[in-house]
């Protein structure tokens, strides 16, 4: 069986696999980062302001209401990954044929 | 029924319960795949809740809710990080640890990278991880068995720390993610009972909780540490979002599933599972404080039976004045720790002993 690093390496010339990864490693990256200052905002803001003291409806405070909205933007962020993460699964197909092609070329 | 013994019967019928998995799934243990790794063959579904499981743990849970009844809202805070920190897992780590590893962390990092010491620092950056949370864990469950049953600490500890060993030297992955699985199901329906147990008593109005909360316990229940204890709290929750995605025992459950997207499917349950639990937390919390009361929650006498607060066992100590606001509760460590583990209990037995629902804290 051809070690792992072997087989990445010759992946990663496939045109179609380096687009799948670029692809992935640009999502991943923007809405990790993207997820974590949201919630670090959420937390800097709450420590060092009062803004999120006053209550908006009831007793509800900014701070609980934009905390259940943290909840709601982490459920768009998981589906919008699950629905990109699906096209990525037919391009990974894409490349493996090309692979396949390749070695039976050679 | 005496609650004591249905409380009794239930603990014994759960204990039944996950024997009868570990039994099961013994005689299923045929090769190592099979005893570390469930031979690959847990469904998606099914590894999102023995995530789930993990991340909601009764520490955890008791935890949360404690903070929130004695007026603080970072227990909302853990709740909000727990669901972010496990976004990261699902956007970092889960299709690559499926990808890269077999059986531990260190199968995924040295398949990526070939060193041999790095086997052995992730062997031991494992270890150092888990024996802390080991015991966090052992001595919530050994609390919680304690104020169940009224047995011995140390007996229970003792108890739970064998059955952990026999679960899992005997039924390997499979009995422990079955295991996790019912423990998932029992906590997540307990939780939502309760939630709907305390709406009740709101008409059902979520928002009313909040008002309630802000009346009766001070504003200051529902607003934010500010300054350096804001910072510490941010610095807290930072750790808990960046740091859950380096949990080995979370991170190994993706060697359980048959391939990366089954691994991202369990992650998205997992967030989801975790976000319909986190979001009723403020109404568990806030109703524990207006329906079983702060000064009964912070009452410090030890021993005593969760699903009857202490307060109604033993005579009722008078609280110091100072220590009745929520603003000046929650900076009472002593008396908080002790009573975030009676809040759960305390709160379902008023609520399942008052019969008729009838609008609290009026």
């Amino acid at each position: 069986m051809e070690p792992r690093e072997q087989a990445a390496d010759r992946a990663q010339r496939v045109p179609a696999f380096a687009e799948l990864a670029r692809r992935r490693t640009v999502f991943v990256a923007s809405g990790a980062i993207g997820a974590f200052a949201l919630i670090m905002t959420w937390l800097l803001v709450a420590a060092f302001t009062t803004v999120l003291d006053a209550a908006v409806i009831g007793g509800l405070t900014w701070t609980y209401l934009l905390g259940y909205l943290l909840f709601a933007v982490a459920l768009a962020i998981l589906h919008v990954y699950l629905r990109r993460a699906a096209a990525w699964d037919r391009l990974a197909s894409r490349a493996r044929q090309e692979l396949d092609d390749r070695g039976r070329s050679a | 029924m005496n609650p004591n013994v249905t409380t009794v019967s239930v603990f014994v019928a759960l204990i039944l319960v996950t024997l009868l998995i570990t039994a099961w799934a013994s005689r299923r243990n045929k090769d190592v795949d099979q005893h570390y790794a469930a031979g690959g063959e847990i469904k998606g579904w099914q590894n999102g809740l023995a995530i789930t499981s993990d991340f909601i743990s009764a520490a955890t849970l008791l935890g949360i809710v404690g903070l929130l009844a004695l007026g603080n809202v970072t227990g909302f805070y853990i709740g909000v990080g727990g669901v972010f920190s496990l976004l990261l897992v699902l956007l970092l780590v889960a299709e690559p640890m499926r990808n890269l590893g077999r059986f531990t962390l260190a199968d995924a990092l040295t398949a990526r990278f070939g060193d041999r010491g790095l086997r052995s620092t992730t062997a031991l950056s494992t270890v150092a991880i888990s024996i802390p949370y080991m015991i966090v864990q052992l001595v919530g469950a050994g609390v919680i068995i304690e104020l169940l049953l009224g047995v011995d600490y140390a007996v229970a500890v003792l108890v739970i720390g064998a059955l952990m060993a026999i679960y899992i030297t005997a039924g390997g992955m499979l009995a422990t993610t079955w295991i996790q699985i019912v423990q998932a199901l029992v906590m997540i329906g307990a939780i939502l009972l309760m939630a709907v147990l305390v709406l009740v008593r709101f008409d059902f109005n979520p928002i009313g909780v909040f008002t309630e909360a802000a009346a009766g316990l001070g504003s200051d229940a529902l607003t934010p540490p500010h300054g350096l204890t804001g910072l510490d709290w941010t610095s807290f929750i930072m750790a808990q979002v960046l740091g859950i995605a380096g949990m080995p025992h979370i991170l190994i459950r993706f060697f359980t599933v048959p391939d990366a997207q089954t691994a991202r499917n369990s992650a998205a349950f997992a967030v989801w599972a975790t976000v319909i639990v986190m979001v009723t937390m403020p109404i568990l919390g806030y109703g524990a404080a207006l329906i079983v009361g702060q000064d009964t929650i912070t009452e410090a006498g030890e021993g005593g039976n969760l699903a009857r607060p202490a307060a109604r066992r033993r005579p009722r100590r008078a609280v110091p004045a100072r220590l009745r606001r929520g603003r000046r509760l929650r900076r009472d460590p002593i008396h908080g720790r002790r009573a975030r583990h009676r809040v759960l209990g305390g709160v379902l037995t008023r609520l399942l002993q008052q019969g008729a629902p009838s609008r609290c804290c009026q």
